[in-house]
């Protein structure tokens, strides 16, 4: 054992072989047979659809290889690229491997090496320096999905419980998305992909780049196209899953709500509408009816750009077979992103497309939401019994810059951040960056040397997923596999909950963070009596979510206020009276922020939507700095369409800038080609700032509905994720894009 | 030998949709740097207005029946297995890269040592009864890892059905249509 | 190290690289002293350009009897100091493709150099069949390549034997006027036209 080890006891974990599926299992490495020390269960928890169960070769404490597990049923022991990266990322020397202290200015990147005692010393007294300044309320977490499971989110919740921080509430990646989804549905239910891959006849997909982001979806979706099922896909871009389409319907960005009025509108004109089911099981329909009038073919055509003719293909098509919808979240990342759901969500009803095996609409399980559908309650972590936990301001993610630079009484002058990339991944950088360096405490727990941490006072070395325990339920599939420690923290790295658990210790909060609680101890106390969590620890698992949590065909009743679906939402209506807005009862369109419709002056000088999907290559920031997957990926690049890129005298591989009021991008590579149409850019999300290819050096902070917590500065008092809803709406962008000079040339 | 009975391995491009797990997977299963790609997929789009298209095709080696890099290589580094898998001996490689030019894939590759190294169709695991890592990982399963013989059968069990059947055949024949 | 890569599919069997070489190395324009070289084996085999490869294990620097030939353990670069052979011709006999030419005017054995970092050959390339990469660029480019035609039904591997592919007419003009102003020497798009034509002739001679 080595010295470090010592010095820290509290960031072991116990035995680890007592998970082992398999002792001294042979494994291939490099074509020669090697004997591992055990192979382990535990499944992916980055924020995916497909949360993959993983097989974990270990070897004198090394992860030495991973493979799909081929028991899991839907994942059917294939991985995505990054899955197999993590081999390269676990045991990457370029890991943090020690605390360390910044010795320069914030963004300079000058640290040294101290010690945990240090480290734990520095911040207890820096968070007490501020409470007595400021006042608890002023330290803030801020943390994401780079690892998305949620009970390590719960136990560090417990602490900013007790220390009656400001709390972080919100998501910037889905939830208008959702608000519009549960104002009119209620409770949100997956159809498994086995039961409507065998029995739909079309599957309508929107704003969901498989390729990149749902990889497991393909072999069902062959085989309903193998039924002789159609595939329809919404998406501006010509993505890897739009290929496989039979139709592919190519709307402006962020006017697939208007599409979906469009399709509304011909279903109803021409009588196709599902009357069985709007009768006995919705309300409101009359009052959409009058709403889609003028949402003629051609008027839609006007603005969406989907041709009038295509409009009625689809329609027609949607309302005669029996239709799946599976949304994404790509197109409710647009101001009006709520509106959009909203929209497709009563395309869907007016189809009968819910409840049937053949027909349901997906929008996110409701496993996604620990703490709100009851699966895991994650108050049960986070509020101990008998803890005196005073009711703390929020703060929303998706306005959390906006929060810290405007918060008053008192102002935010801590944060400590783990588990996301708030420099890479919040919108408009030089923003966020100013919010950082007026802060008092930038702690961050960190794997690699990020955006984050150059601009950090401390950075504490992190677990990759593959060090620690969690629970990380689907937001697609019904199945579940604990994580488990494969191996140990190398390094002095430290598992989360073994962070906030000593802080807590050392804060005075020892009764609420006994030493002997475990990882797997905090994962019963999220998951409490809803499953057999022994089931889903390896080597057992992955296990099915108890039938009350996936119901087969759901929506008996629709969990709303009339228990049925209400095309004229009554909690969204109720909602809009209480906070500020755009809670409307019906999916009424407005045009996004910026685009070429709602800000025509702007479009001038910037002409261009740029998107930014999520690519293959990375989940969000993570990965990027990986050399087999910088390799796959290559250098920065830009897609344009022909017509724009000949426009500006672009080929195919120049360098160019892109640009508008809010930051610049040099040196990206531009692809010209088919995948976007005239007007539209897409750049891939997630690159690193100080590696020069950040998108959001050019996105704004305009929060998607349908609440505006921007009138209040991302700073609540009250909030219901389900229903106010806040996405980052980071696609509409409107951006310049011009040739650099290159080298050689005058 | 009989090219039939050779085994190869087949991208289904009507299932390859551009994940590239293949890359990676080959990585880790051959112990691989950055640098040698026995596997690369790329993108080629096609066809204008409303039949443009991208399509996705992953580039191992094709193990030909009838190898130009065996023929071009002057030291006889490169050799075709009884079985058909194509395979180097590092040893008598001597970095001329004329396998390099003659492929008409692009699928030699060159390590630190300069020396060509390439796709062995995961022969240490095909020996052992185990498909390649790339056919057995591919979310998509469009890498086929067979006989000629037995991946013609699997494309027509895929997609005879849908072609001669149409549309929704099975549901009309349960309803009794 | 980057090499010279060659794609039979593209090539035009103009001779613009050949004459480049002689042009720029030995002052004349004489196919055989070129560096590089397009060689039509007959109808069995594709065309193919022997151009040093700058081997691993050169098997040059074993053959050369004066020990003159060396490979830079650094950029990779096969050299010789030609001043010094004496024209054994024992570096020509064991190259495995070819590579090495007799240059009269230099009395000595030599072979390309890569022109220090900028190949002229693949600089005036009319069709793009030449190209100089490294080996990573090299593969993926092939690869391209090959998906490229697959998808566009335009396949055929480089063993079949296809009419060649012809040069555009307004690169005829920009290849000479790149080929004059780094020789030094007046080339017009005429004389390389009719050049081409000598050579494709010559080669249908041999059996192509």
């Amino acid at each position: 054992m080595s010295e470090a080890y010592r010095d820290i006891p509290w960031r072991n974990h116990e035995d680890l072989d007592r998970y082992a599926v398999k002792q001294n299992v042979p494994v291939w490495i490099g074509g020669k047979k090697v004997t591992a020390d055990r192979v382990v269960k535990t499944c992916c928890p980055h924020n995916c659809y497909d949360t993959c169960g993983e097989l974990v070769y270990v070897k004198d404490g090394k992860v030495i290889k991973i493979e799909g597990d081929p028991d899991h049923p839907i994942t059917k022991g294939h991985l995505c690229l990054k899955g197999f990266a993590n081999v390269q990322k676990i045991n990457s020397p370029d890991r943090v491997k020690y605390p360390m202290l910044r010795m320069g200015e914030r963004g300079e990147g000058k640290f040294r090496r101290i010690s945990w005692e240090e480290a734990m010393d520095w911040m207890v007294e820096k968070i007490r320096s501020i409470q007595t300044a400021y006042g608890p309320e002023a330290i803030l977490e801020y943390c994401y999905s780079g690892n998305r499971e949620h009970m390590a989110k719960a136990v560090a919740g417990r602490l900013w419980n007790l220390m009656g921080a400001s709390k972080l509430v919100g998501s910037f990646c889905l939830l208008s998305g959702v608000a519009g989804s549960v104002g009119t549905v209620g409770s949100q239910y997956t159809m498994d992909p086995q039961v409507w891959s065998q029995h739909a006849q079309t599957l309508f997909l929107v704003g969901r780049n498989c390729t990149a982001t749902n990889p497991h979806i393909f072999p069902f979706l062959y085989r309903l196209k193998e039924r002789g099922g159609k595939l329809i896909v919404v998406d501006p871009c010509a993505t890897g899953v739009a290929a496989k389409a039979d139709i592919h319907i190519r709307p402006r960005p962020g006017t697939d709500g208007a599409l979906a009025l469009g399709l509304i509108h011909w279903i109803v004109e021409n009588g196709w509408e599902d009357r069985a089911f709007i009768a006995e099981k919705t309300t409101g329909f009359e009052e959409l009816k009058e709403y889609v009038k003028t949402w003629t073919p051609e008027y839609t055509e006007k603005v969406t750009t989907v041709p009038a003719a295509q409009i009625r293909e689809v329609a027609e098509i949607l309302a005669k077979t029996d239709t799946m919808f599976e949304t994404g979240y790509g197109q409710q990342r647009y101001s009006n992103g709520h509106q959009v759901q909203q929209a497709l969500a009563c395309l869907a009803a007016v189809c009968g497309s819910f409840g049937k095996p053949s027909a349901n609409y997906d929008c996110i399980s409701g496993m996604a939401f620990p703490g709100v559908t009851g699966f895991a309650d994650g108050a049960a972590v986070s509020a101990p019994k008998g803890a005196d936990i005073p009711k703390t301001r929020l703060v929303n993610i998706a306005a959390v810059a906006r929060a810290i630079h405007e918060a008053k009484e008192p102002p935010i002058k801590g944060v400590i951040s783990y588990r996301g990339g708030l420099i890479s991944q919040q919108p408009d950088v030089d923003y966020t960056i100013e919010a950082v360096k007026s802060l008092d405490m930038f702690v961050t727990i960190e794997q690699f040397m990020t955006d984050d941490t150059d601009y950090a006072d401390l950075v504490l070395p992190a677990c990759h997923y593959l060090e620690q325990y969690g629970v990380h339920p689907s937001y697609w599939h019904n199945w579940n596999q604990v994580l488990v420690p494969a191996v140990q923290p190398p390094y002095e790295c430290v598992p989360d909950i073994e962070i906030f658990a000593e802080l807590g210790r050392r804060l005075g909060y020892e009764a609420y963070f006994p030493k002997d609680m475990t990882g797997l101890d905090w994962c019963r106390l999220l998951i409490g009596g809803q499953c057999d969590l022994d089931k889903a620890v390896s080597p057992n698992g992955p296990v099915r979510h108890t039938e009350n949590w996936c119901p087969k065909v759901p929506y008996e009743t629709f969990d709303t206020p009339s228990g049925k679906f209400e095309f004229h939402s009554s909690v969204l209506e109720e909602r809009g009276k209480r906070f500020p807005g755009h809670y409307d009862p019906l999916p009424v369109y407005y045009e996004p922020d910026e685009s070429i419709a709602a800000t025509p002056e702007l479009a001038e000088k910037y002409p261009l939507n740029i998107i930014s999907q999520h690519p293959s290559f990375r989940t969000h920031s993570q990965y990027y700095n990986l050399p087999w997957i910088k390799e796959i990926e290559g250098p920065a690049r830009v897609f344009l369409s022909k017509k724009d890129a000949a426009d500006r005298g672009i080929a195919d591989g120049d360098k160019v800038r892109i640009f508008n009021d809010r930051g610049e991008l040099t040196d990206i590579v531009a692809r010209v080609g088919i995948r976007l149409k005239p007007g539209v850019a897409e750049m891939s999300s997630g690159m690193w700032v100080k590696l020069g290819g950040s998108v959001n050096k050019l996105t704004k902070l305009v929060p998607a509905g349908p609440r505006d917590i921007l009138a209040e500065d991302g700073i609540l008092r009250e909030y219901d994720p389900l229903l106010d809803g806040n996405t980052g709406s980071y696609f509409n962008t409107l951006v310049q894009i011009e040739k650099m000079e290159q080298e050689g040339q005058a | 030998m009989n090219t039939r009975t050779q085994r190869i391995l087949y991208i289904d491009t009507r299932r390859c949709m551009g994940c590239r797990a293949c890359e990676t997977v080959c990585k880790l299963e051959n112990d691989l740097p950055a640098g040698p790609r026995y596997t690369m997929v790329t993108e080629v789009e096609t066809g204008e207005g409303f039949t443009e298209k991208l399509n996705f095709l992953p580039v191992p080696c094709q193990h030909c029946g009838d190898a130009p890099c065996v023929r071009a290589c002057p030291t006889g580094a490169i050799y075709k297995r009884a079985d058909g898998i194509v395979l180097t001996d590092g040893s008598r490689c001597i970095g001329c890269h004329e396998c390099l030019l003659a492929c008409p894939f692009g699928v030699p590759q060159f390590g630190a040592n300069g020396r060509m190294t390439k796709c062995t169709m995961c022969v240490h695991r095909i020996d052992e009864g185990a498909l390649p890592a790339c056919a057995a990982n591919c979310p998509a399963e469009a890498i086929l890892c067979d006989t000629v013989e037995n991946v013609s059968r699997i494309l027509r069990e895929r997609y005879g059905a849908s072609a001669s059947y149409g549309p929704f055949a099975a549901e009309l024949q349960e309803a009794g249509r | 190290m980057k090499r010279i890569l060659f794609d039979p599919k593209q090539c035009s069997l103009c001779g613009v690289c050949e004459t480049a070489c002689s042009l720029a190395k030995g002052g004349s324009v004489d196919a055989d002293r070129s560096r590089i070289r397009i060689e039509t084996a007959g109808e069995e085999k594709p065309l193919r350009a022997a151009v040093c490869r700058h081997c691993e294990e050169p098997a040059c620097v074993t053959a050369c009897m004066r020990g003159i030939i060396a490979k830079d353990e650094e950029t990779g670069l096969v050299s010789r100091k030609w001043e010094d052979c004496f024209r054994c011709a024992a570096c020509t006999v064991y190259c495995p493709v070819g590579a090495i030419v007799e240059d009269p005017s230099l009395h000595a054995f030599v072979s390309c150099d890569l022109c220090g970092g900028d190949p002229l050959c693949v600089q005036v390339c009319p069709n793009g069949a030449l190209r100089f990469e490294d080996d990573g660029a090299a593969s993926a480019w092939k690869r391209s390549l090959y998906a490229e035609q697959m998808f566009t039904g335009t396949l055929r591997t480089g063993a079949e034997v296809a009419p060649l592919p012809e040069v555009p007419e307004l690169q005829w003009e920009k290849t000479a006027g790149i080929l004059s102003a780094k020789t030094g020497t007046s080339v017009t798009a005429t004389d390389l036209k009719n050049r081409c034509e000598a050579r494709k002739k010559a080669a249908r001679e041999e059996g192509l």
